[in-house]
Formats: structure tokens, sequence, C-alpha cells
């Protein structure tokens, strides 16, 4: 029978289109989803940078939080590796050697900065802070144990750390070779109604860039020492405010976020500490959960890819299906043959059948090893298009993508492959029922 | 069962189409006998019922009245996948326009009927069938030609592929719809000479309809069929 299925399927040439069709339908889709995972996984590197495993935001109570019951706290537990405190804040900053007009418009969405303290040793072990300066293009860090100090200070101020873009758009230094910043923050408790607001201001160095480049936020951050004599505190927010105002948790490897967010709540509880959630506030989010609407955005689109591009085997399947629609037409006298010789209605029906369930596999086959291919030779791929036509897939001055990243997902392959064979056989199967239901009296007497 | 006994016997054969708003009767309670190794020819004129008592015997179609029983058995009330089986191990079939199947060789035509019948011991006997059918070739002259396709074949040559192909599996009936219909005269003698002699050394019942009353005239009995009926066969 499958002698016979295979001589059916490859009588002619056109035939072999809608097993071509199935393949290339199902080549666009994997080459497309593993391109669509190779941006993803790298919007998602981009999008988390120097993000911890949790963020942990205190509920609120009648006093500031002090940073070290918390930390007590969470480095007892098991599940936590690290931790490490933010202060957050907005601040206007100005480069005090130069004049820039404030009241041009142009300027009004450059002016904003978010100015994080962090306690560097602390950070290096819960984010990949370190790997941001070691990286750093513009400025790198004279010595990565220190990074906040400044060489050359005659009147020490405090230094901070600029991502590279922000470097890159300074003005140049004066003759000592230090950039000069004028910050301005609100302070930490806002004045009574009706009296005067007044921000807090303070001067300090650029010590040194580090890589930029993540999504999360519009405004550039700028690092500052959290606590000392340099630190956001003294200089700049005073010591009204708070001691820290989120809390960067690494969890210990093989922990998942589920139960190290439930080990954390469950250990601030037992040290006295009142967890976040609920009516007191704060909050306890993964990374994933903190940058959900953007990485939805973009799982959304892959979605949407993977749907449209399912139409096109879905439309693959329609090919396969007019194509064994016209074998069985073509082919009713020779059903009317087998039914004569013994064939049964089962045994025609499954002949058609095999016929569609072998160009289907075929099909299957080839957009899956095509896709591979793909996958394999991309660079190359990409290489021609350029060098050949001027088709730059991904221009990195536009997108923050170099080449053609891809990641072959084999599960999702695997799958997709499959779903695309079942689809072939639905589509199969109506051709089938026909060839089986055929009167072997009408099939001999078919012109 | 005796020696005399039919080996397929029909008897009050009816069968009627629906032809617009009416019926048509084609055949009207037709009684049939078929004995081993004999030949049966089955005359009439176009419309005259023959083709349609032909797909009854051979359980292509069913009655609308009447029985059929292959060696003594009621085979004419058997659902389709019990027809099939007895067609694939009970009757042959050779047809006016051949019907082979162009994308297989004249071996692999010949092997179908077997291929269906031995089911899935069709493996470890598949060398033995085909020294049985390679020996079919040589009894209809194509020994050479096995591996030939059948448009690769004259009509001749073709219709011999298509005995052999009836008669691999020693069915005890043969059904032949004018088996020399599409053959020139020397061909078509040639051709019926051999369908004859190997069904009648193979003790094989045969029905042969045909137009040819030279043909009917060396059958061994005769069944002529007018408007649906059975009637005296003209002399």
């Amino acid at each position: 029978m499958l002698r016979l299925a295979l001589s059916y399927l490859f009588r002619r040439p056109v035939q072999l289109l809608a097993v071509l069709g199935v393949g290339i339908g199902l080549l666009a889709l994997l080459a497309v989803l593993a391109v669509m995972n190779g941006l993803i996984d790298m919007n998602r590197t981009a999008v988390r940078g120097p993000m911890s495993d949790l963020f942990l935001m205190p509920a609120a109570s009648a006093e500031l939080p002090s940073y070290e019951p918390y930390r007590a706290a969470l480095e007892g537990l098991p599940e936590v590796e690290a931790v490490a405190p933010h202060l957050v804040a907005f601040a206007l900053f100005d480069f005090p050697d130069y004049v820039v007009d404030l009241s041009d418009p142009s300027y009004a969405d450059l002016r904003g900065i978010e100015l994080i303290g962090i306690d560097p040793e602390a950070e290096a072990k819960v984010t990949g802070f370190t790997d941001l300066l070691t990286t750093a293009e513009k400025m790198p860090a004279a010595d990565l144990a220190k990074p906040f100090t400044v060489a050359g200070q005659v009147f020490p101020r405090p230094g901070v750390l600029v991502p590279d873009d922000f470097a890159a758009r300074m003005p140049p230094p004066p003759q000592d070779g230090i950039v000069r910043l004028s910050f301005a923050t609100l302070p930490a408790v806002l004045p009574a109604a009706g009296e005067d607001l007044m921000p807090h201001n303070a001067e300090v160095h650029v010590a040194a860039s580090y890589r930029g480049g993540d999504f999360r936020s519009r405004l550039d951050r700028v690092y500052m020492e959290r606590s000392g004599r340099n630190g956001m505190r003294y200089n700049l927010l005073g010591s009204k405010s708070a001691d820290f105002t989120e809390i960067l948790i690494k969890l210990a490897p093989g922990v998942d976020f589920v139960t190290g967010k439930e080990a954390i709540l469950a250990g601030l509880r037992e040290a006295g500490i009142t967890p976040p959630g609920g009516a007191a506030g704060g909050v306890l989010e993964t990374w994933e959960e903190r940058s959900a609407t953007f990485l939805s955005a973009i799982e959304n689109e892959r979605r949407m890819v993977a749907l449209v591009l399912f139409f096109i085997i879905i439309v693959a399947g329609f090919g396969l299906f007019a194509t064994l629609s016209a074998l069985v037409r073509e082919k009713v006298r020779d059903l009317g043959v087998l039914a004569a010789i013994g064939y049964s209605p089962l045994q025609r029906g499954l002949l058609v059948f095999l016929t569609g369930a072998v160009a289907t596999a075929i099909g299957a086959g080839l957009g899956l090893f095509g896709a591979w291919q793909l996958y394999l030779g991309r660079a190359g791929v990409a290489k021609w298009l350029e060098e050949s036509f001027g088709i730059v897939v991904f221009r990195s001055d536009l997108y923050v993508v170099e080449g053609l990243p891809a990641q072959w997902d084999p599960q999702q392959a695997i799958t997709l492959t499959a779903l695309t064979f079942l689809l072939g056989l639905f589509f199969t199967a109506a051709p089938a029922i026909r060839a089986a239901l055929l009167s072997p009296v009408k099939a001999l007497r078919y012109e | 069962m005796s020696e005399a006994s039919p080996i397929l016997q029909a008897t009050g054969l009816c069968k009627r189409y629906r032809v617009g708003s009416g019926w048509l009767n084609v055949l009207k309670s037709v009684d049939i006998d078929l004995h081993v190794g004999t030949v049966t020819g089955l005359t009439g004129t176009s419309g005259s019922g023959k083709s349609t008592l032909l797909h009854l015997l051979g359980l292509m179609d069913r009655p609308d009245q009447g029985q059929i029983l292959l060696r003594g058995q009621a085979i004419h009330k058997l659902r389709s996948s019990a027809s099939a089986k007895v067609r694939a191990s009970s009757i042959g079939f050779v047809f006016q326009q051949f019907q082979l199947l162009e994308e297989l060789t004249a071996m692999e035509n010949v092997l179908l009927p077997r291929r269906i019948a031995c089911g899935s011991q069709w493996r470890s006997r598949k060398t033995q069938e085909r020294e049985a059918a390679a020996r079919l070739f040589e009894e209809v002259g194509l020994g050479e030609r096995m591996r030939h396709r059948p448009t690769q074949l004259s009509g001749g040559e073709q219709q011999r592929v298509a005995v052999a192909r009836a008669l691999v599996s020693s069915p005890p009936v043969l059904f032949a719809d004018e088996p020399t219909g599409n053959l020139d005269r020397k061909t078509g003698e040639e051709v019926l000479e051999l369908l004859l002699n190997l069904a009648r050394d193979r003790g094989t019942a045969v029905l042969l309809a045909t137009h040819d009353m030279a043909i009917a005239g060396r059958c061994d009995s005769r069944v002529h069929l007018r408007d649906g009926e059975r009637v005296e066969p003209p002399a």
C-alpha cells in the first residue's frame, strides 16, 4: 500500500507542490519563531539589565524603615543568597561649567535622572553591577573596588556613575578633567501646605561610566553611594529621608521565584517585620513582574506572529486537500479496480490517507530540516542579503540588535512539526473518506 | 455439496435503479448457476443487464431481491469489508479496459490480490508468492515483461497481465466482462484461448459476458439476457 501511495504521490511534479507548500509553511513558521525567540531572549536580557531576582519595597509604617533589620532577616534565610539596598530618588541635573537654558523645551525631557543610591559591595553580589562597570566603553572605572572614587580632585565631592549614553552627551571636561554635575532633588518629607518647597542641591563629580542600554526607564540612571560622607542621604536627601526605598534580593541557586517569595514573607514575619502586600502597601515582586508590561508585549508579538504564520500552514493544508481530492477524482477507476480485487472500503480510504500522510510527513520533515539549516546558517544568510541586495535585517543604529539573533527551541520546533503533521492528516481525512465510500460499480464505470 | 452442485448459485436476482422520478428494473428475477471448470457465456444486447449481473455476482453491488450462494454459503448480504474478503479470496475479474494500475509494474499488478489475501503474512510469503506469480507470467507468455509498466505493454499483453492478476489467487469463480472487446480479432482470439485454458486447468468457474456470438459459442453453456430477464439463447 505504501508503494502505491508513494507512486501516486510522485506521479506528477505538480503534486509535489502540495508537499512543498507544507514544507515552506513550516519552514517560515519555525525560522521566524527562532528569530523571535532570539529577539525576545535579547530583549529579556536588556530589560533585566542589572536587576536582581526579586525586589522588596517595604510596607508602610509609622516610622521610616531602617535597612538593618531587613538585611538581618533576609540574609538569615537559606533561600536568599545576597541582598542589597537601593535608595531611589529623581533629580534634575545641570552641568555647572556650561550655560544651558533650562527653559528650552528641547531639553525638557533630558534634564531628569533616576538617582540610585547603592552599597557597591552588596550591589556587586546581587546584580550584574560589576559587569556593567567592566564593559563600560566611555569612562571605565580605574578601580573596580572603589568605582565612586574620582581621581585628581582638589575639592573632594561625591562621585557618581553615569551610563555610557549619558557620558557620550556630556560636554568636554574643563582643564582638570573632571566633569561636574549639579543635582537637585525634592526633600524626603514635603513641607506643610503654604510653606516653601526647597529642593536639596549638591554638586557631584562623574567618576566613571557603566554600560547602559536597558529599556526599563526613559530616564538615565545615575548611581551614587547610598550612605556615608559621599552618600545620597548626607549630600542630597537629608537625615529625614528613608534609609532605603527597595531591597534587591538574589535567590540561592535552585530556588524558584514562588518558593523564594514564600520564604521571604515568612522570614520577615518571623523577624517581626510587617511583610509587604495587602493594606499595608509595599510589594515583593520578581524582575519579570516588574517588567511585565514590556515582556508581555513582546510575548504577545511572538504569539501574533506564530498565529499569522500558522495560517500559512493552514493554507498549505488546503493545498494538500485540493491535491488529494484531485487524486481521488483522477484515480476513481483505480479505486474501483482495487475494490474488485478485494480492497475493503477501509483499505481504499487508508491508501489515500497514507498518500496524504506521506505528503505531510515529507513536507513537515523538509520544513523542519530547512528551518534548522537556516538557523545554523543564519549568519551567512544575513551576510548574503547584505552583500547581494544591501538588505540589513536589523540595523544596529535603529535596534539594540547586532546581526540576526535567533534561538532554536527544540520543543517548540517538534511541537509545531507535530501540529503541522496532524493538520495535514486532518485535511487528508475528507478525500480518504470519499475514497472509502466510493461505489465500486460507479468507480469502474467512471470515465 | 455433491460434485454436480454449482460453486456459485444465484436465484431470483432483482436490481432496479432510480431514474429521475421513476425506477428502472435492470434485472428481473434472474437465476444462474456456475459450475467448477465450466465456462458460461453471458450474452445480451447493450443494456440487457449483463454488467449489472456481473457486479451483483461479484459482490460489487447488492441485489434488491434474490440470493447468491458461494459453495452453499449466502454471500449477498455480507457487509462491505466481508464482501471485499470474499472477492480477494474467491473471485477474479477481467475487464474490457484491462484496468491495470499504471503506477505499478506488471508483476506488482499481478501480486496485488495476493498482498490483500496474505495480509500480515505477506512479508514471510513474499518470495513464494513472487515465484508463483513468475510461473503464471510464463504461462501467459510474458515471462520477459514482468518488470514493465502497463504503458510499455501492448493491449493484448495488458489483457494477459489482467488475466494473470485474476487467476493468481486461483479463485473458484472468475468474471470476465467483454475481455476481448478492446482487442483486434487475432489478439482477442489468443487472449480468449489463454483465459479459457487457464481457467479450465484450474477448475475455475467462468462467467464470460460478450456480444460476440462466436465467442459465446465456444462456452460450455450460455445465459442470455433480454431487458433484464433470462431468456432462451438465440440459436
